[in-house]
């Protein structure tokens, strides 16, 4: 294992340890930005589902759709994070 | 009965523990044994080999399939070959000798051949690319029509979307006034589902009849894609952002042709709005129009690659500790929780495919609702 980290160490893309760097903190970002989003989504959802459990039909609809598209703006960010990432 | 499990748990816990073990002692051994011959494992290259479309059709160690290629230039016209190798006997050259980023199997036309002698005679000079080898590349590419993996598996769905669905239609007929029979009773609460929640909600009980082909075609063929790239050697097809965006082009097309009156009189003179805001707030919105689809293109896109990188990210893990071979007992000790969390990320993945689906279904009724708003009678 340490023959394959000092490998890396010296390898020919050292130039671009920027770009490295700065996918991992954006991918680390962007996953802890739709944590919490998607987070406070479900739990207002559970909050509302206890008050009223009638209504968890709709509740439910309206919180899948909120965590996709909070997803997706997450998605954002690891698509760019990849393009960093695989950079030559 | 419970004496047995827990003697069995037990045993399977010491069993792993005593293989997490033992697989450290490849690292003393990795100093000692220099003559073994191995690979470096690329986990970039690995992953970029598994997501991108591929001219052929892979079944690992089962064997391997070269998909027919169709190209045209100018000069030759269109031409039909079984095979890339029968591409390439017939004087296409492989453009991945000139060109390292080149994909394997993209070819250049055959007049490229001489020019390309020519400067392998002339010159060797560093790895740089001449300016001549771009020209060579840029201006002797073929329009490339092949059937790749990816058209192998959009056919694929074509297929099992018209097979099953005239077999549902066909169960209509036949039991007409009798309860659903059949397959015709699992997709029955999927459609009933698409139009009471998606179609009727935002399109309204009088239009929503023109919209239901469209939004039943997107759901169900992108969900059956989603879960043809989860088996094995299959494509990617929804993780390649051609797909996704010729989908969102033809939600797009629905938008723009069912837009009324009303719609652009808002997006272009929006009421209520100062003046100085309008100058700002026109331009957001004529955007905002193209956005929307391409949003739900880089959604799809990346919610499906996301899932298939992990999933090859974690079977990585065997290669990148077992250094290919150098400490194969630590990769083999490994394999067995990594085969662990692949099996839960798949049973995930197949939920994220159907609510990809659905939400692409759902964002472009959205959509469309938005854009045959009829104006309320309060104005």
């Amino acid at each position: 294992m340490l023959s394959t980290v000092l490998l890396q160490a010296a390898s020919e893309n050292s130039h671009l340890w920027g770009a490295g760097l700065g996918a991992g903190i954006g991918a680390g970002l962007a996953a802890l930005g739709a944590g919490l989003g998607i987070g406070r989504i479900a739990g207002s959802a559970t909050e509302a589902i206890s008050r009223q459990p009638e209504a968890e039909g709709k509740i439910r609809g309206a919180m899948i759709l909120a965590a996709a598209l909070i997803e997706g703006v997450a998605l954002f960010g690891v698509v760019v994070a990849i393009i960093l990432a695989t950079k030559k | 009965m419970i004496a047995e499990t827990r003697i069995l748990s037990k045993f399977l816990s010491i069993l792993a523990l005593l293989l997490t073990f033992l697989g450290f002692q490849g690292v003393a051994s990795a100093e000692v044994s220099e003559e073994v011959k191995t690979t470096e494992y690329n986990f970039t290259e690995a992953m970029n080999h598994h997501i991108s479309d591929n001219y052929n059709w892979d079944f690992g160690m089962l064997g391997h399939l070269e998909l027919p290629r169709i190209l045209y230039t100018s000069t030759t016209g269109l031409k039909f070959y079984p095979s890339t190798t029968a591409a390439i006997a017939d004087g296409w050259i492989e453009a991945h000798h000139l060109d390292e980023e080149a994909v394997h199997g993209a070819l250049l036309a055959p007049s490229a051949k001489v020019l390309i002698e020519d400067i392998e005679a002339g010159q060797h000079n560093s790895t740089k690319k001449s300016e001549e080898e771009m020209d060579i590349i840029k201006t002797h590419k073929p329009l490339d029509l092949s059937i790749t993996r990816n058209v192998l598996y959009l056919f694929f769905a074509f297929f099992i979307l018209v097979f099953v669905f005239s077999a549902v239609a066909k169960g209509y007929s036949k039991n007409k006034g009798k309860a659903p029979k059949g397959i015709q009773s699992f997709f029955e609460p999927i459609v009933v589902y698409i139009r009471d929640e998606v179609a009727i909600p935002n399109l309204g009980h009088k239009n929503y009849a023109r919209y239901m082909p469209l939004l039943l075609t997107l759901f169900f063929f992108i969900w059956f894609l989603d879960m043809m790239g989860l088996t094995p050697f299959s494509a990617n097809v929804t993780g390649n952002i051609a797909v996704t965006l010729s989908l969102s082009l033809f939600s797009l097309v629905a938008i723009l042709a069912s837009s009324n009156k009303h719609f652009w009189a808002h997006t272009l003179n929006p009421p209520g709005v100062p003046l100085a805001v309008k100058f700002i707030l026109v331009p957001v919105e004529l955007l905002g129009i193209v956005i929307k689809p391409i949003a739900l293109t880089i959604r799809l896109f990346a919610n499906i690659s996301a899932g298939h990188i992990m999933i090859i990210g974690l079977f990585s893990l065997i290669f990148i500790f077992g250094e290919s071979g150098k400490q194969a007992m630590l990769g083999h000790s490994i394999g067995i929780f990594s085969t662990l969390f692949v099996l839960c990320i798949s049973l995930l993945e197949l939920f994220v495919a159907i609510l990809q689906a659905f939400v692409f279904t759902l964002l472009t009724a959205v959509f469309i609702g938005q854009a045959i708003e009829e104006p309320e009678h309060h104005h």
